[in-house]
């Protein structure tokens, strides 16, 4: 982040542009990234951003003189149960209104995409031929030397320790070093942009969470250019590494927050065995080198396959990695002054650069946010939980922004019977409630009847006609 | 907001007598885009009470602070926690809330957009005729201290009528019935009030120099490329959640914003934004010439599209 917002202003014609890195470059949660391009995004803004991002990781190359590692190799999503199907189908669509090529393939394609792919089980997946990878501390290289050629001075190994500010106007940084002026400060910190803002009286509502990875020996099938292979039913995302595989996972109850926030690396076997919905067991690949040659048929289902899937005792595996990955309580990047801020026009960031948000990019506004919302340690756990579930949940990509569903944590009074109707995670149910008709009520479409008992019976005693007080109105 | 130069609201709400309820927009520069959807009361010479959305009130104080200079001695106070609300709906609200209050509520003395402090129960409390669910109805503001009482000093009153709670997902169907928008799905900073069929919330016909007002006039001037409109689904069956697909005469034209399945309709209903595929002017004829279906779940299904609401669209249950 810090890299990329050195780099775009001095594109933007900022000649006096510096950058802190209390570490190295990429030590924070950079590193540990997975680098996954995934283009269809919940929101048009969104989608257009990892375009260009994709866009400018295939050029940049050429203009700083470092690779990138960017491979446009495509995605395939898939899905265990007629569900997920359900959502992919819904987020094929979504991919139309983005005009976005996104198909609908068989699991016997998703097999000739994605050859170590154990497709016997799967209902159906999406292809996204669009996206793409790249190696993150690569890409954070690129981007440092292009801002350095035009002018941006980054200094390492430069802890920030206070913001200096006037009339709630922000005069510049001080370091362990010495004090810097500055008329406009970002804050690129990452997991240490809380502890930042915080320096200033501003309150950044983000946290870390554990993220696990493996990487895994070299596998059969396994080529340079292998898409992205995801699989939400296992929470688990795959990615090509030197002929092997990096396994990815997001559970969907999330152990806890990252507890320290001065340490960027830890890799443990015990906080991997905790999280059971990634077990190895639970992977949708082969690893061992039984598989036939592809062809189009072969990956239709056929009996024998499955004893080649991983087991938990593994032995493939070559690294365990765990480290920090960054959520706020919309699971949405943000790039925008806090609303604590009241100097004006636009007192900070990449917008008074350009000088206003010239994207629909309104939902990454970080003033969306309550400035009583904390997003610490304690608060972690529950908090990335919806986060990842949204991310890898049943909704994802076609749920509608996070700012607008009601925060849990302010939750006042509430009749106790008013809880027992119809339960429905932040996220929506895992299906929809599709109406059901009651053959026996003859009234098709008065009302939705798979629903009416449980209405009633939460909200009090049932009318004796649902609509009584509203006639059915002519329609279109 | 008395600020001569450049008004943040699109709309003269320092005009307007006391005691109206002014529903209009905060628009951005970029393209009078929507910033905020709010209504404006003025509860006295130089007071106003805003309400918006409860996601968006730092939101919204953060823009309007940003937008008054320090010369124009403007104060903003959230006073959110100070109050519960309490939307009494439907087409007995009037007798009801009449047996807990000596204020005079029929349609002359309180017509609809107006507000007033009646006396409930104990309490001293704002109510503005207002509506989001399409009905006649109030609005009332409780200090928080009185909200319990309030609340249960209604349900007594009301033991006889069909009193009940309603919630969020019974509110959302029922603004949809309506056509009434909401930020953050339908009304974004991406959108402007000419998009949003919402002209009728900027004052264009005064000399009110509002932010946004150049963006908002090019838009008016040309025409806009993409508009949001009500749809009603013919197969009851189908629920919809937002964000599927619309296509007109089977090529993608559109999105859905926001929907709910209508208890009054019968069906799924709801907002879209429905463009041109070559993202040319959209005429009212194109707009009612097609046959819209929409994606749900890899399933097409009709739609009837419209510019008016569904369910009663000259108001006349409101303002009864």
């Amino acid at each position: 982040m810090g890299t990329s917002t050195a780099y775009h202003l001095t594109h933007l014609g900022w000649t006096d542009v510096i950058l802190l890195e209390q570490g190295q470059l990429s030590c924070g949660t950079t590193w540990h990234a997975a680098g996954l391009l995934g283009q269809l995004r919940a929101t048009e803004g969104g989608t257009r951003l990892v375009q260009y991002s994709a866009e400018l990781y295939s050029r940049l190359e050429q203009e700083t003189g470092l690779a990138t590692g960017f491979k446009r190799c495509g995605g395939v999503t898939v899905a265990r149960t007629e569900d997920r199907m359900v959502q992919l189908r819904r987020t094929a669509a979504t991919a139309e209104v983005y005009d976005l090529e996104c198909e609908l393939i068989t699991p016997a394609r998703a097999n000739e995409l994605y050859p170590p792919l154990a497709a016997e089980d799967l209902v159906g997946a999406i292809w996204l031929p669009g996206d793409g990878t790249a190696n993150p501390v690569d890409v954070t290289a690129s981007l440092a030397r292009g801002a350095r050629s035009r002018g941006a001075r980054i200094f390492e190994h430069t802890r920030v320790i206070g913001i200096e500010h006037v009339h709630g106007r922000v005069t510049g940084v001080v370091t362990e070093q010495g004090p810097i002026e500055a008329e406009v400060v970002v804050n690129c910190a990452g997991q240490w942009a809380k502890a930042v803002g915080g320096l200033a009286g501003v309150n950044v509502p983000l946290h870390s969470a554990e993220h696990f990875y493996v990487v895994s020996e070299r596998i059969e099938g396994v080529h340079p250019d292998l898409p992205i292979l995801r699989d939400p039913d296992g929470y688990t995302y795959f990615k090509e590494e030197v002929g092997g595989l990096v396994i990815g996972g997001f559970e969907p109850r999330p152990s806890r927050g990252w507890p320290r926030t001065d340490c960027p690396i830890r890799s443990s076997s015990s906080s991997w065995r905790r999280t059971g919905t990634t077990s190895p067991s639970s992977w949708r690949v082969r690893c061992s080198a039984s598989r036939p040659s592809t062809t189009p048929e072969s990956g239709s289902s056929t009996t024998g396959r499955r004893a080649s899937r991983p087991t938990t005792s593994s032995s493939w595996v070559r690294r365990r990695i765990c480290g920090a990955s960054l959520w706020g309580p919309a699971s949405t990047p943000w790039a925008s002054p806090r609303p604590e801020e009241r100097a004006v026009p636009w007192p900070s960031g990449l917008w008074r650069a350009t000088p206003r948000p010239t994207w629909p990019l309104w939902t990454s506004d970080g003033s969306l946010h309550s400035t009583g919302t904390s997003s610490g340690s304690a608060t972690g756990s529950a908090r990335s939980s919806g986060c990842t579930t949204r991310s890898h949940g049943p909704t994802a990509s076609w749920s509608r922004p996070a700012p607008f569903a009601a925060h849990p944590s302010t939750r006042s009074w509430r009749r106790p019977e008013l809880c027992s109707g119809p339960r429905w995670a932040g996220n929506g149910p895992t299906s929809s409630p599709r109406p059901v008709r009651n053959p026996a009520s003859g009234t098709r479409g008065t009302s939705p009847t798979g629903w009416r008992g449980r209405w009633t019976s939460s909200v009090g005693p049932a009318p004796a006609s649902p609509c009584s007080t509203r006639p059915r109105s002519a329609s279109s | 907001m008395p600020n001569r130069s450049s008004s943040v609201c699109a709309r003269p709400t320092w005009t307007c007598p006391w005691a109206r309820a002014v529903y209009t927009g905060m628009l951005n520069e970029r393209g009078g885009g929507y910033e905020a959807d709010v209504t404006v009361t003025r509860v006295a010479d130089d007071r106003y009470l805003l309400v918006t959305g409860s996601a968006s009130v730092v939101r919204d104080r953060a823009w309007i602070e940003r937008h008054v200079r320090e010369v124009e001695h403007v104060e903003v106070v959230d006073v959110s926690s100070s109050y519960a609300v309490f939307g009494l709906m439907g087409p007995r609200s009037r007798e009801l809330l009449e047996r807990r209050t000596r204020a005079d509520l029929s349609d002359r003395a309180f017509p609809f957009g107006s507000s007033q402090e009646i006396d409930l129960g104990h309490a001293t409390v704002r109510a503005t005729r207002i509506t989001y669910v399409g009905e006649l109805g109030w609005e009332l503001y409780v200090p928080c201290e009185f909200a319990v009482g309030v609340y249960e000093a209604l349900f007594e009153a009301g033991a006889d009528l069909p009193l009940t709670d309603a919630g969020y997902y019974a509110i959302n169907s029922l603004r949809l019935d309506k056509g009434y928008r909401a930020f953050g799905s339908d009304l974004t900073p991406d959108h402007n009030p000419v998009e949003a069929g919402l002209r009728f919330t900027c004052k264009l016909g005064s000399d009110l120099d509002f932010i946004g007002r150049r963006a908002v006039e090019r838009a008016a001037a040309e025409g806009p490329r993409r508009r949001l409109v009500s749809f009603l689904l013919e197969d009851p069956d189908p629920m919809l959640w937002g964000g599927e697909l619309v296509l007109r005469d089977g090529a993608p034209s559109g999105q859905v914003t926001s929907a709910a399945w209508s208890g009054t309709l019968g069906a799924s209903v709801g907002l879209a934004y429905v463009w041109r595929p070559d993202r040319e002017l959209l005429t009212a004829d194109h707009l009612r010439s097609g046959t819209y279906e929409i994606n749900v779940g890899g399933r097409l299904h009709r739609a009837g599209v419209g510019l008016r609401a569904f369910f009663d669209p000259s108001n006349e249950r409101v303002r009864s």
